[in-house]
């Protein structure tokens, strides 16, 4: 029964801080839906590739292990004040 | 002769191996989608990592990866949740240390943006829940511990905002992370210590009552108020059972 | 329940705000299942379905894996037909992964006895689980197995007899695989079932260099060729008309390209439905 009651009080108060607060959807302050378009969401349908409808299909072949110069990274790492790699760390 | 599953295993490893003898162009042609499209699948799900690491760079570990660890479904929308702990154990992490936890990030909001958006629950409906609810999480809900630069690292990025990326000093301060499809859209917000706990256990399972243990009463209402205003439950199950065993 | 006996197109996620907007003037459209598990994209294609009939083309349930079909996939994929009621559903004459790998392409079957009841026996359950006939394509290949036995039209014929099931007729991989194995077209198209085929595919191919050259490639990335088109107007005499469908799924062309396509599928169509009235 302590028990029960217990639940009930929290139950009761939360349902109190909740009703009252600001919604947050409503405050959209969050960044979110300008990274959203990074993901491509209804832009490319990803199983579609199963269908045999490579572009590169015919180009390279796929390549053999990745030569070791390939796995360091060249993109926005580099603009990271100190993020920048010195070839041998990565091999 | 070969059996049919005899056969299909040796031409899977002979597809997936990470050289083979691609003199027969038809081997050439079944290799090639499968990069393709795998690659595409993970370009799609880690847009940070990609521009974090340049074209080349996430090829390369992208290539490592479906080698290593293919799809295990027939929807690449669920391939690449062990990208993350792939490149966390790669070489680059030593370089990189933010670099898994903002796969993570992409991750998560990859997860997100895909998931249905469930009904919300409302103060009026918690009312009737018990000591022994348990509590449904939205679908698109994840809660990750992160370091304090991998956050803003992954938002500069997608933001391409150079001259931020630049202020980024790194900090492996852990924060708590929820990210989730919110009304309007992805919503990502931090959240402290206490309030990550509380909602973890509701999210694993455990009844209102044993996530709430320990915390007094004031401490758990608001623990739950937050949880319900950030619209992280969709509902709850009464169990029915009788008594709980104490915390 | 079957589309029209006319020409509609493939949607593709590009195209879907451009779609919704101009409803276009078109048949039916097929879209690839697995792109609508994901909830957005569902979203939009409850109603697409609202003005059209929807046909569900599956690219990942893997018919022919000796370890049989996922039954989490089946289950996705039931859950999908019960929200938007398709039309038609269907998949490949295919594998994509064994032992619980998928490998996200339309892998060549082996086409032999043992193949032949392993495929039926997905197919069988997919129709219990689905509640209703599905259809079956013929896959674009690019290599055959030793051990294969069975000419792949009268597998596809076995297939239809043993489960009821009926067949897509994709008149771009027949192309594709006669250039590539040596096979008469014609011939072909003849040996099929030509009461179970109930849809045709038409596509673009390129031809292989480096590593793959000497192949035709199943690519949908550009306009169908012209002897496709001189093939499907040879299907047409040879099984007679069926609902056709334009595939294209890279370099997404604007939608009136795609719809031009569909209506010169959709003229010949006509015109084979007339002349087989007049006959």
């Amino acid at each position: 029964m302590e028990r029960r009651n217990f639940a009930a009080k929290i139950l009761a108060a939360a349902a109190g801080i909740a009703a009252v607060a600001t919604p947050i959807a409503a405050n959209a302050q969050t960044s979110g839906a300008k990274l959203e378009k990074c993901y491509g969401i209804n832009a490319i349908g990803r199983n579609d590739c199963a269908a045999g409808t490579h572009s590169c299909a015919g180009q390279a072949t796929m390549a053999r292990d990745p030569a070791s110069f390939v796995l360091l990274p060249t993109g926005d790492c580099s603009k990271i004040a100190g993020g920048s790699l010195t070839p041998g760390k990565a091999s | 002769m070969l059996s049919l599953l005899e056969r299909q295993q040796a031409f899977q490893a002979m597809l997936l191996a990470s050289s083979s003898d691609e003199r027969q162009a038809g081997i050439a042609v079944y290799r090639n989608n499968i990069r393709a499209a795998l690659t595409l699948a993970l370009r799609l799900s880690f847009p940070a990592i990609l521009r974090l690491l340049g074209e080349d760079c996430f090829r390369a570990h992208a290539a490592r990866f479906i080698c290593a660890q293919p799809p295990r479904e027939g929807d690449l929308h669920l391939y690449g949740d062990a990208f993350a702990a792939a490149l966390a154990g790669s070489p680059l992490a030593a370089a990189l240390p933010y670099l898994a936890d903002v796969a993570r990030l992409d991750w998560a909001a990859h997860r997100a943006l895909h998931a249905p958006l469930a009904a919300l629950l409302t103060p009026q409906a918690l009312r009737a829940a018990q000591g022994d609810s348990v509590f449904v999480a939205q679908p698109s809900l994840s809660r990750l511990t992160l370091r304090r630069d991998a956050r803003a690292i992954w938002t500069a990025v997608l933001e391409q905002d150079d001259a931020a990326l630049a202020r980024i000093v790194p900090d492996p301060g852990e924060i708590h992370v929820m990210v989730m499809r919110g009304l309007g859209g992805l919503e990502i917000f931090e959240v402290s210590p206490e309030i990550f706990a509380f909602a973890g256990a509701l999210v694993q399972g455990l009844t209102l009552e044993q996530a709430c243990a320990g915390m007094g009463d004031a401490e758990a209402a608001e623990a739950l108020g937050l949880c319900l205003t950030r619209n992280l439950f969709t509902g709850f199950t009464p169990t029915g059972r009788e008594e709980l065993p104490c915390p | 329940m079957a589309p029209p006996v006319s020409a509609g197109i493939g949607l593709r996620l590009p195209h879907h705000a451009t779609f919704l907007a101009s409803k276009p003037d078109t048949g039916w459209v097929e879209v690839h299942s697995e792109n609508y598990f994901s909830a957005p994209a569902l979203a939009v294609l409850t109603r697409v379905r609202e003005d059209y009939p929807v046909s569900l083309h599956g690219v990942g349930l893997s018919l022919g894996s000796a370890d049989g079909v996922d039954a989490a996939h089946l289950a996705r994929l039931r859950a999908l037909a019960e929200r938007i009621e398709p039309v038609l559903v269907s998949e490949h004459l295919a594998w994509t992964g064994v032992n619980g790998v998928h490998l996200a392409d339309l892998l060549p079957l082996p086409l032999h006895e043992d193949s032949l009841t392993l495929f039926c026996r997905n197919v069988e359950r997919t129709q219990e689980a689905l509640k209703r006939r599905i259809l079956v394509e013929n896959p674009s290949t690019y290599l055959r197995f030793p051990e294969s036995t069975i000419p792949e039209p009268e597998f596809l014929t076995e297939l239809t007899r043993r489960t009821g099931c009926g067949l897509i007729c994709d008149i771009n991989n027949i192309h594709v695989g006669a250039h590539n194995h040596g096979w008469n077209a014609h011939t072909y198209l003849r040996a099929l079932p030509a009461a179970a085929v109930a849809e045709y595919h038409l596509a673009g191919h390129m031809a292989g260099d480096g590593a793959t050259a000497g192949l035709l490639l199943d690519t949908h990335d550009r306009e169908i060729a012209e002897p496709v088109w001189a093939l499907f107007e040879d299907a047409l005499s040879i099984i007679g008309p069926r609902p056709a469908m334009i595939e294209r799924d890279a370099h997404l062309p604007p939608l009136a390209d795609l719809l031009a396509e569909a209506w010169k599928a959709q003229t010949m169509l006509e015109r084979s439905a007339a002349n087989a009235l007049a006959a």
